[in-house]
């Protein structure tokens, strides 16, 4: 995914379908469901269906507001994108709370994809295991992104299918006899909640997709429009987010708490084997419905099979965030906000660095946390962070024109993040600690990489900024060098001819005298070339006075001739062909000069001539 | 203090009227206060093993007092956090500034509820009788920090004497016999050093008054020095600080185990039990009462002090920052008194909440060091990073290592004490807010570019350099932004040896030619866009050589007002133009071009350039 974020001028083509758009957010979004209903277990037991139905809710809400977005930035709408219009700053603060949770999702979900796959061994040692599983894709991934990246799409309809069956095998059993009243007080709900928030990332690899989706019918390149493109991809995933994951936490907690179940631990309730497997709870409800279902053996196939599903759906999760985290310090290293040594790639096209880094801040966060919940309390911050960054950054950007409604809809959703990261950061003391880590080392690499690269950042008045294009240092340079052409259109012996063969002395440069012959009528095959200005009389006295002048001045004169019937055209062509630096046309007296201005010939060389030639009118 | 600490006018010298005595006096009001608490928190943080966690205070205290005397010699106009960063980037100085805020806002809660101890108030009374206190200051203040200001000063030489008798009435006690080893790992004795750094602020007070501090003998105003005047000031209180905390927390550890429940419920007056009990101890319970007395009033008076130096300062770092541009203006905003109305009800506010929103005093604590230890490493990491400083090796090594260890102290207080985390997240949050907030409203922008773009935007580079007259033309361009014709004007004046005569004339709509905001009082160095254009323009004719004078009219009618300056300045050239061609097909088609055309005098040339 990391090349499709990249560029910013260039059109890259539209190639992403709203169906491989829909598969790789469900890549990340998705996976959500696996670990969701566990930790809102661990959270709340049986009283946790309130926090599902909220997350699920969140999510809902969260998938609106992206939706809308990739309304307004067809050519890509992350959090970079959408806060680089109000700050540079905010932009790579947004962006470094994206690398904060992707560096979590990576970790989070290579532990997660093994506790599914549940091999004792494994299990027994998760921590080495899980650096172990990111090392490989670390290694695989040198090799570049291309096979690796297709896998979460691949994988998409059998998870679908999965949940189906999950959900299908628990529907006759769904009740609400067992769900308990809420045990804590609204202010405890609402910490449990925030705790349970995970796996909104995917949405910000959408938004940030919409350059390369293809285009709404109607819509062109340079208009483009992927509204609808991008409401197809997002709409079937959120709601299959939204009730898979209130469905398979209702039938959580469907289950009769008191009942007993026979493990490879021993003998359990209910109630004690979802706190203990609440990892892979998703497996267990297979395992456990199943059974019901058709005996134990179909509940043990039934486990394997999500297990499996599972597990290949978490390691491809743990894959796309190491090649998302690769592509956005890749495109900030392109953006010169991360140093350019970022950008340097292997032979096989893979940012050396960036990798490097990807995988190496999983596996330091692995190691340093060593436990699923507290790698999990790490997640929201990030992605919280940076979706409010994003949704706070088109709320107020008054130049984006989003529909009052809308308007408020980012508004609300993101006052409502706004307190649940200030919810996390308080109640989360390590994902706080982790989260200024990064910023602060992310944001010394970028003043260290600004220091290097010789900029400088400054606050001025906003007319100021405006007048302080990137170029202006080239183009307020002297335009001395010698080998000059100028080329000056003559009416007559005036004073323009003095000032032009001034010019050309002090540019030591060759003056082009042009004289054009206006002619009302002119027969196109008559031969232009070979009209003469020594045949002129006025033309020839004209090119003897500069012939002389230029001798005496030292100054090289070409004359110039052209008959013509539209003097502006023939100037233009002249200019461009002969590749002048400088052309200089004016009048013989001051109210000349003003016919001159008021008459088309000034304007119309004034508005076609090419830049590159500077235009100067004298008088 | 705040009015010490506010004026950054550069080029306006305010009086140098603070001689070493007042400096060293209003440093002792901070960092002599410390002593108050940092034993109590040591004995709390390791027993009787906490000596070299004072130790290790004091000596990090005495590294900060020495990096100090270097941040004054080298920024004799002003040297706190918010100076020396922001010659970095604007933004580090607001960070400084706000981590600075964070200290400030924990100070005046920590020596409010110290003072209320040390005065005898009962633990179960000290939060109301703080916040009291607090409100109180607030309203002494509200009429202007003339005479609060001064308390600190006066409370200097007893606060001195009470310490040295102290430390003279245990010297006869002195013994190691009850020291311990340290019970924990060096991890876990590095967490609870860490958790005792409290009362480094003063020092940052001191290193702004630098632009206000007497001058040393050998230096002038245009050159100014103050070394010396530093050093005296910081020394003596430096010394004084690193012994007396040494000797004193020595003393507490002198007192057998049998005194550990005493020195636990005397945590937060520690020094006041000192001298009740060694003074008891030397002349009978009765003198040690009444000397206990007198160590705690004068050190809850010069702890009421310390509430109030932490408020008015509070008061004039966010002052400062507004008339920066850093914080709305309306901020600045002042009562009858002169005092900003709403930062005085903030400064009064915020310590409240803090006060009400903490547990208990070592709570309180808890968050102190962030702010300040985190502004102290802003400013010596600017320093130790800044090039242009032209510190000697050595200077440059001990800012780096101090920068280190404060940076190693600060990541261990963000792991270790979340609230502190929290709370200077919380201050930062709200003031980078305000500052984006105040930009927007002011219509500033933060860009990044090449230094080369910077330093010609820079309006002080070039602002002081006086136009150079020639014998010779006169070229005169009237601009409109920085565009080509400038460079072609540029090279024009360069080529003919002409000056170059830049006009900016600033069109509004309606003007009042009777008000007294007359046109020749307007000054280009007021105008954002003519300042960028004259600035940029001066500094590369300085580099060509060509002699650049700025023109700036406001002018209803920018026409007339070309063909005034044109024909009264008898330029020999006029040129006009646009920073694009179809701006110039604009021009052209404009009456602007043909009314200059038409009613210049025939002596001045006209180049129309585009």
């Amino acid at each position: 995914m990391a090349e499709l974020i990249l560029e910013s001028g260039v059109h890259r083509p539209r190639n992403v379908d709203w169906k491989r758009a829909a598969a790789l957010l469900y890549g990340d979004w998705g996976t959500s469901k696996a670990y969701v209903v566990g930790l809102a277990f661990l959270a709340a037991g049986f009283s946790s269906l309130p926090i599902i139905l909220a997350v699920c809710a969140l999510t809902g809400l969260v998938g609106i507001n992206y939706a809308v977005i990739c309304r307004y930035f067809p050519d890509g709408g992350g959090v970079y994108s959408a806060a680089r219009s109000q700050a540079r700053l905010l932009a790579v603060v947004g962006a470094l709370l994206l690398v904060a949770d992707l560096t979590v999702t990576a970790a989070l979900s290579g532990w997660a994809a093994l506790s599914y796959f549940s091999v004792p061994l494994l299990k027994e040692h998760i921590v080495l295991a899980t650096v172990m599983v990111l090392v490989v894709m670390g290694s695989i991934n040198y090799f570049g992104p291309k096979h690796s990246g297709t896998f979460a799409v691949a994988l998409a309809l059998p998870t679908a299918i999965v949940v189906i069956l999950l959900i299908g095998f628990s529907v006759p059993h769904l009740t609400f006899r067992y769900l308990e009243p809420t045990h804590e007080s609204y202010k405890q709900l609402w910490v449990q909640f925030v705790g349970v928030i995970l796996a909104l990332s995917g949405v910000e690899a959408i938004a940030n997709l919409t350059g390369v989706m293809k285009l709404d019918p109607g819509s062109t390149p340079e208009r483009p429009k992927v509204a609808r493109e991008s409401a197809k991809a997002i709409w079937p995933v959120a709601i299959e987010v939204v009730l898979g994951t209130a469905l398979l936490g209702w039938a959580m907690l469907s289950m009769n708490p008191n009942e007993t179940v026979h493990g490879a631990n021993g003998t359990h309730t209910i109630r004690q084997v979802l706190a203990l497997r609440s990892e892979d709870t998703l497996r267990f409800l297979g395992e456990h419905f199943g059974s019901l279902a058709g005996g134990s053996f179909v509940g043990l196939s039934l486990g394997w099979v999500v297990g499996i599903v599972f597990f290949l759906l978490l390691l491809s999760a743990a894959n796309t965030a190491i090649v998302a985290m690769i592509g956005l310090l890749y495109m900030m290293a392109r953006d010169q906000e991360m140093p350019l040594q970022f950008m340097a790639l292997n032979r096989h096209g893979v940012p050396r660095i960036p990798l490097l880094i990807s995988v190496t801040l999983p596996v330091a966060v692995i190691i340093a946390t060593a436990n699923f919940t507290a790698l999990a309390g790490l997640y929201a911050i990030g992605v919280v962070g940076a979706i409010t960054v994003n949704l706070g950054s088109c709320c107020f950007n008054r130049s984006l024109p989003v529909r009052w409604y809308d308007r408020s809809l980012f508004g609300l959703t993101f006052a409502i993040l706004f307190v649940v990261e200030l919810t996390l950061a308080r109640t989360k003391p390590d994902a706080l600690f982790f989260v200024v880590c990064v910023l602060l080392v992310g944001l010394g690499v970028r003043s260290l990489t600004q220091h290097r690269a010789g900029f400088k950042t400054m606050v001025v008045s906003k007319q100021v900024a405006q007048m302080v294009s990137p170029d202006m240092v080239s183009m307020l340079k002297p335009h001395l060098e010698e080998g000059q052409k100028i080329m000056v259109a003559a009416r007559g012996v005036t004073p323009v001819l003095t000032f032009a063969l001034e010019e050309a002395q002090l540019r030591r440069a060759v003056l082009c005298v042009l004289y054009v012959k206006e002619i009302s009528v002119f027969h196109g095959g008559a031969t232009l070339g070979r009209s003469r200005w020594e045949d002129d009389p006025e033309a020839s006295a004209v090119m003897a006075l500069m012939n002389q002048l230029g001798a005496q001045r030292d100054v090289s004169v070409v004359p110039v001739y052209a008959v013509s019937e539209d003097p502006a055209a023939t100037i233009l062509d002249l200019s461009a062909t002969l590749g002048v630096d400088h052309l200089i046309i004016g009048a013989s007296q001051r109210h000349a000069l003003a016919n001159l201005l008021r008459g088309n010939v000034a304007t119309e060389v004034a508005a076609q001539l090419p830049e590159s030639i500077r235009l100067m009118i004298f008088g | 203090m705040a009015d010490l600490i506010v004026a950054e006018t550069g080029g306006v010298h305010r009086p140098r009227n603070v001689d070493w005595k007042r400096a060293s006096a209003l440093l002792y009001g901070d960092w002599g206060t410390s002593k108050a608490y940092v034993i109590g928190l040591a004995f709390v943080a390791a027993g009787f093993a906490s000596l070299p966690i004072i130790i290790a205070v004091c000596v990090l205290t005495a590294l900060v007092a020495y990096n100090y005397i270097i941040v004054c010699r080298h920024f004799p106009d002003g040297g706190g956090v918010y100076s020396a960063a922001r010659q970095q980037s604007r933004f580090l100085a607001s960070v400084g500034a706000l981590l600075l805020v964070a200290n400030f806002i924990v100070t005046a809660a920590l020596s409010g509820w110290a003072a209320v101890s040390y005065l005898g108030v009962p633990d179960q009374y000290a939060r109301v009788a703080t916040i009291a206190l607090i409100l109180m200051v607030g309203i002494i203040n509200y009429f202007g920090p003339r005479h609060s200001g001064s308390v600190s000063i006066w409370l200097a030489l007893p606060t001195v004497l009470v310490v040295i008798a102290i430390i003279a009435l245990s010297a006869g006690y002195l013994n190691t016999a009850h020291l311990e080893p340290r019970h924990a790992n060096l991890g876990h004795t590095w967490v609870a050093f860490v958790g005792v750094i409290l009362a480094l602020s003063g020092v940052e007070a001191v290193a702004n008054l630098t632009g206000v501090m007497k001058l040393d003998p050998d230096s002038s105003p245009s050159n100014p020095k103050v070394t010396g005047t530093a050093t005296k000031a910081i020394l003596p209180v430096a010394i004084e600080v690193v012994f007396g905390t040494a000797l004193l927390g020595w003393a507490m550890l002198s007192l057998s185990k049998g005194f550990s429940g005493d020195l636990m419920a005397h945590k937060e007056d520690m020094l006041r039990f000192l001298g009740e009990h060694y003074a008891g101890l030397s002349f009978g319970p009765s003198v040690g009462h009444i000397f206990g007395i007198i160590v705690g009033g004068v050190f809850g008076l010069l702890l009421f002090s310390a509430v109030n130096t932490a408020i008015v300062a509070l008061i004039g770092v966010v002052y400062m920052m507004a008339q920066d541009g850093e914080m709305p203006r309306e901020l600045a905003r002042l009562n009858r008194h002169g005092v900003p109305k709403f930062l005085l009800v903030a400064a009064v506010a915020v310590p409240i909440v803090v006060l009400i929103a903490t547990k208990d005093f070592e709570g309180l604590a808890g968050l102190y060091a962030i702010g300040v230890v985190g502004a102290i490493a802003v400013n010596l990491g600017s320093c130790t990073f800044n090039k242009s400083l032209g510190l000697p090796w050595y200077q440059r090594l001990s800012m780096g290592f101090t920068f280190v260890v404060l940076c190693g102290v600060e990541v261990t207080v963000a792991k270790t004490k979340p609230e502190a985390l929290f709370f200077a997240v919380c201050v930062l949050g709200v003031g980078l807010g305000l500052r984006a907030y105040s930009h927007k409203r002011s219509g500033l922008t933060t860009m990044t570019v090449t230094r080369r773009v910077a330093e010609m935007v820079s309006p002080d580079l070039v602002a002081t350099m006086q136009p150079r007259f020639e014998e010779g033309q006169k070229i005169m361009v009237a601009a409109r932004g920085i565009t080509p014709v400038l460079s072609f004007a540029l090279d024009e004046a360069q080529l003919r040896k002409a000056t170059l005569c830049v006009l900016y004339v600033k069109e509004i709509a309606v003007y009042f030619s009777g008000a007294p905001a007359t046109v020749g009082r307007a000054r280009w160095q007021d105008d954002p866009e003519a300042q960028a254009i004259m600035s940029t323009t001066m500094r590369l004719g300085e580099e060509r050589g060509v002699c650049v004078l700025p023109v700036y009219a406001v002018s209803e009618d920018a026409t007339s007002t070309i063909l005034d300056l044109s024909a009264t300045m008898g330029v020999d050239y006029l040129i006009i133009g646009a920073s694009q061609r179809n701006a110039l097909a604009k021009l052209l088609r404009s009456s602007v071009a043909t009314e200059v055309a038409q009613q210049l005098p025939d002596s001045i040339r006209l180049v129309i350039f585009g």
